[in-house]
């Protein structure tokens, strides 16, 4: 199907593209220009440009940057850039005054990794931070010099089609001596509401003595979510000093640190993502339930005390707030280190 | 159940937030029928329940004197929070918030609704699990501290067991000179210890307040320049257009000078000019603060005479609607000496700020709205571009603090064309176009740090006798003075009196327009 170029913008020249961005923000005597960031986006092929572009315009609602959607077709031929420019705009909550930032769309096709990433670089606001969003499966080798430059790798694990390789080629990349990039998952962040509201109710005094008792946990996802029940799994064992035992296709076995068995139940649901978790210990449970129609979680917890429900903010799954979510800066890096070791020997 | 577990052992909280998560509590209110927790502390409390914050079995519980149920509490409170919450009102989470909020009606003084109180909270404590955490708001003028405080504790209820806490926030006027603040804090202290009073001042709350010690010690740029060295003087400017409203009497008794220049422009400066804390923690911060307090250069009477102005607003146009002036207000006496304007010029005596004047003015019925801290520096050397007869003036460091929280920097930039003509640019971040989302509100930020127990944003008691200390000189040479410089007047909608123009032409500066 032939490219749609409309959502792109105005077509420019490659080697012009600096010249015809100076040229839309001449003409913009409000001065409304505004970025923070280089907002990089890879992506192979031609398909999600379009879909891309609109997560972009969202997304710099919250993040003012410069944004590069880069489409790569290596196979193509015969080898070349094409290149639009765009400004997005919009009214800021304060009321009246205009923020635009641009966006820079590359199309590259036959280039090698090192000349995509030397088309990038040659388009980069340079003194801004880079956070690069990598949709496509990472590179055998990280040989390209792009990521002596990243600052932020985005990723979305529940994407992986080959997750242990995938796992696999990401340590490489963050090997590769670049101490000061970091990575976010967004699928981490998918988990983000729910782990908060857990956390909050084992907060509760008549639950957090069952931390250590638990000997159950179920977690009910869509089809297309059971990474991202997999990586909250992960986030339990890690916290909790759950040893991997052994697992089977839906079940996982662990040992408390007491040496105690505890079992995992990985169930579908027609409802988006991980949309519920039970956890249980001989005399407490909690159940935790995305509702219907609403943009939050009902905790219905018993103890011998009793029963009692309560709700919490379910988080907004929605990619661009996911995304918002993921650059916010916080301490969240070294916890899900410690889930996506053990990740590692839940994935197959 | 097992037995009551520690306050810190739920590991499941590691990395959830890059701060100290609040422990569930029971949050009281005095003076829960004033407008201060319909307009700012439900709210708040509302805004950090929805963003996921409030521990779920947090319970808000208002005291006051009126008779009132819990349903029409909750029903008053439910129309406020349409009005005021930055976030709006989510149905699902207005019900179960709200299902947290009771009404406690007892007079102020009476002994038996304390000791109903302290049931009504023990029964929470046992239905939800907040463990004796306690968190007594203080929304009510200082005559009913004393009273309280002393209830508080016959009941009990500053008692804590088992590594709960409770905990007491002041809203200010915290005292009205040394002496009384003295005493307020001796009463205070007798019922809660020091780390467990927490003085609110608002306007630390605020997106930028905070900012200044990040731009200063998190920027090489700056503090190399942070110095008598390099910079010339600072302006403060806290103006705003509303008078005195219906709070006539308050006003009264306290004046431009207690009401904001004691506590919000006082602790402003000190962030501003305070040496490097050797870490975050709340008493290195306030160790550093209390510091600069110290070295404010106190006056004598005549140095008030010439350091300080006082005025009133007298009638005039705001906002193009006719306004009376002060004395004319409602219940304001028509003889009133007290300033709704004050402009000072000050020093800190310490070696990094040595010789550099500060100049500080707040008033009422001013053009606009509009807080902010400029900081002047040195011109560049009278050569070279600097040569022409008028100069080509300081560069020009902002800090707004409301509206519109930002920072500023006015640069001398070459004009482009063929001749040299130079001129100021200024680089201009604005908090809510650079991060998009709007900047909570400074009360939930407060509120969260004293359930969190992170006292870092709130005023030590040596900070406020120190702060004291500074206004008991001028308000002394005010009123106790045989021969007190007298009470300047300026038309409402203007920006003050012709003598705070005079204290900074007198050293060759001007006001900056706003």
């Amino acid at each position: 199907m032939p490219l749609d170029e409309t959502p792109l913008g105005l077509p420019v020249a490659f080697d012009n593209i600096s010249k015809q961005l100076k040229a839309l923000w001449d003409s913009d005597t409000d001065r409304t220009r505004a970025s923070r960031l280089n907002f990089v986006v890879y992506c192979q092929g031609t398909d999600s440009l379009k879909a891309n572009t609109e997560l972009i315009s969202r997304f710099v609602r919250t993040h003012a940057c410069r944004a590069i959607l880069i489409g790569d077709c290596p196979a193509a031929q015969p080898a070349k850039v094409s290149a639009w420019i765009q400004a997005h705009c919009h009214l800021t909550k304060a009321g009246a005054k205009e923020i635009c930032s641009e966006q820079i769309t590359l199309l590259a096709e036959g280039l090698s990794e090192e000349g995509v990433a030397n088309v990038l670089m040659s388009n980069l606001d340079y003194d801004l931070p880079l956070n690069i969003w990598w949709q496509a499966p990472f590179p055998t080798l990280p040989t390209s010099p792009l990521w002596a430059r990243v600052d932020r790798l985005i990723f979305d694990s529940q994407s992986w089609e080959n997750p242990s390789q995938e796992k696999q080629r990401l340590d490489l990349i963050r090997d590769s001596g670049n101490p000061r990039m970091s990575v976010a998952d967004i699928n981490w962040t998918r988990t983000m509401a729910l782990r908060q509201a857990i956390a909050q109710c084992f907060d509760m005094p008549q639950l957090l003595p069952e931390l250590p008792l638990l000997n159950r946990l179920e977690v009910r996802h869509s089809p297309d979510a059971r990474l991202t029940a997999l990586l909250l799994v992960a986030w339990f064992a890690a916290q909790l000093g759950w040893m991997f035992d052994h697992a089977s296709q839906d079940e996982i076995c662990f040992r408390t640190p007491k040496g105690d068995a505890l079992v995992v139940t990985l169930l579908h649901s027609p409802n988006d993502s991980v949309s519920g978790v039970t956890v249980r210990s001989l005399e407490s449970s909690l159940i935790l339930e995305r509702t219907k129609g609403s943009n939050l979680f009902l905790a219905t917890i018993k103890t011998p005390a009793g029963t009692s429900e309560t709700h919490f903010p379910g988080g907004n799954l929605e990619t661009t707030a996911l995304l918002c979510e993921e650059l916010t800066p916080g301490p969240r890096h070294r916890v899900y280190q410690k889930a996506a070791a053990i990740l590692e020997l839940l994935i197959p | 159940m097992n037995s009551t577990p520690s306050q810190s052992s739920n590991p499941l909280k590691e990395g959830l937030s890059s701060r100290p998560l609040p422990r569930p509590c029971n949050v009281v209110i005095f003076g829960a029928s004033g407008d201060l927790t319909y307009r700012k502390l439900i709210p708040a409390l509302y805004n950090i329940e929805a963003d996921g914050d409030l521990p779920a079995t947090t319970h808000i519980t208002g005291f006051a004197r009126r008779p009132k149920s819990d349903e029409s509490f909750q029903h008053e409170l439910g129309d406020a929070l349409s009005k005021f919450s930055r976030s709006g009102r989510s149905e699902e989470i207005w019900k179960d918030f709200s299902s947290r909020v009771h009404y406690h009606a007892s007079e102020f003084g009476n002994p038996e609704g304390y000791r109903t109180l302290a049931a009504r909270l023990d029964a929470l404590d046992k239905e939800s699990g907040t463990a004796g955490n306690r968190l007594f708001y203080l929304s009510v003028g200082p005559s009913e501290f004393e009273g309280i405080l002393a209830q508080l504790a016959d009941a009990g209820l500053n008692k804590t067991t088992d590594g709960a806490w409770a905990r007491v926030i002041v809203e200010k006027p915290f005292g009205r000179d040394r002496n009384t603040a003295h005493a307020l804090n001796e009463k205070v202290s007798k019922v809660f210890a020091e780390k467990d009073t927490y003085r609110i001042d608002h306007y630390l709350g605020k997106e930028t307040a905070q900012n200044i010690m990040v731009l200063r010690f998190a920027n090489s740029i700056f503090e190399p320049l942070w110095n008598h060295r390099y910079i010339d003087h600072i302006q403060i400017t806290a103006a705003e257009p509303m008078g005195v409203e219906a709070r006539g009497p308050y006003y009264e008794s306290s004046g431009a000078l207690r009401d904001m220049v004691q506590n919000h422009l006082t602790q402003i400066l000190c962030l501003l000019t305070m040496e490097p804390p050797a870490d975050l923690s709340a008493d290195s911060v306030r160790d550093e603060k209390l510091k600069v307090v110290r070295a404010l250069r106190k006056m004598s009477p005549e140095q008030v005479a010439r350091n300080v102005v006082r005025a009133q607003y007298a009638a005039g146009v705001v906002g193009g609607n006719d306004v009376l002036g002060y004395k004319s207000e409602e219940r304001v006496s028509p003889q009133s000496e007290t300033e709704t304007y004050v402009a000072y010029r000050t020093f800190i005596d310490n070696w990094r700020w040595d010789g550099v004047p500060i100049y500080v003015r707040v008033g009422k019925r001013m053009p606009k709205h509009g807080t902010e801290i400029a900081i002047y520096f040195k011109e560049t050397p009278g050569v070279l571009f600097n040569a022409q007869q008028a100069g080509l003036g300081p560069n020009v460091l902002v800090f707004r603090i409301q509206p519109d929280e930002g920072v500023s920097l006015l640069i001398q930039s070459k004009r482009p064309g063929a001749q040299l003509a130079i001129e100021p640019v200024k680089m201009d971040f604005h908090y809510k176009t650079s991060f998009g989302k709007p900047s909570p509100e400074a009360y939930e930020r407060l509120l969260l740090d004293a359930m969190s127990g992170d006292a870092t944003l709130f005023a030590r008691r040596d900070e406020v006798d120190a702060a004291w200390t500074f206004i008991d000189c001028i308000e002394h040479a005010w009123h106790n003075h045989p021969n007190p410089a007298p009470m300047a007047s300026y038309p409402a909608g203007s920006w003050g009196p012709k003598e705070a123009d005079d204290l900074l032409a007198a050293d060759g500066r001007v006001w900056r327009r706003l």
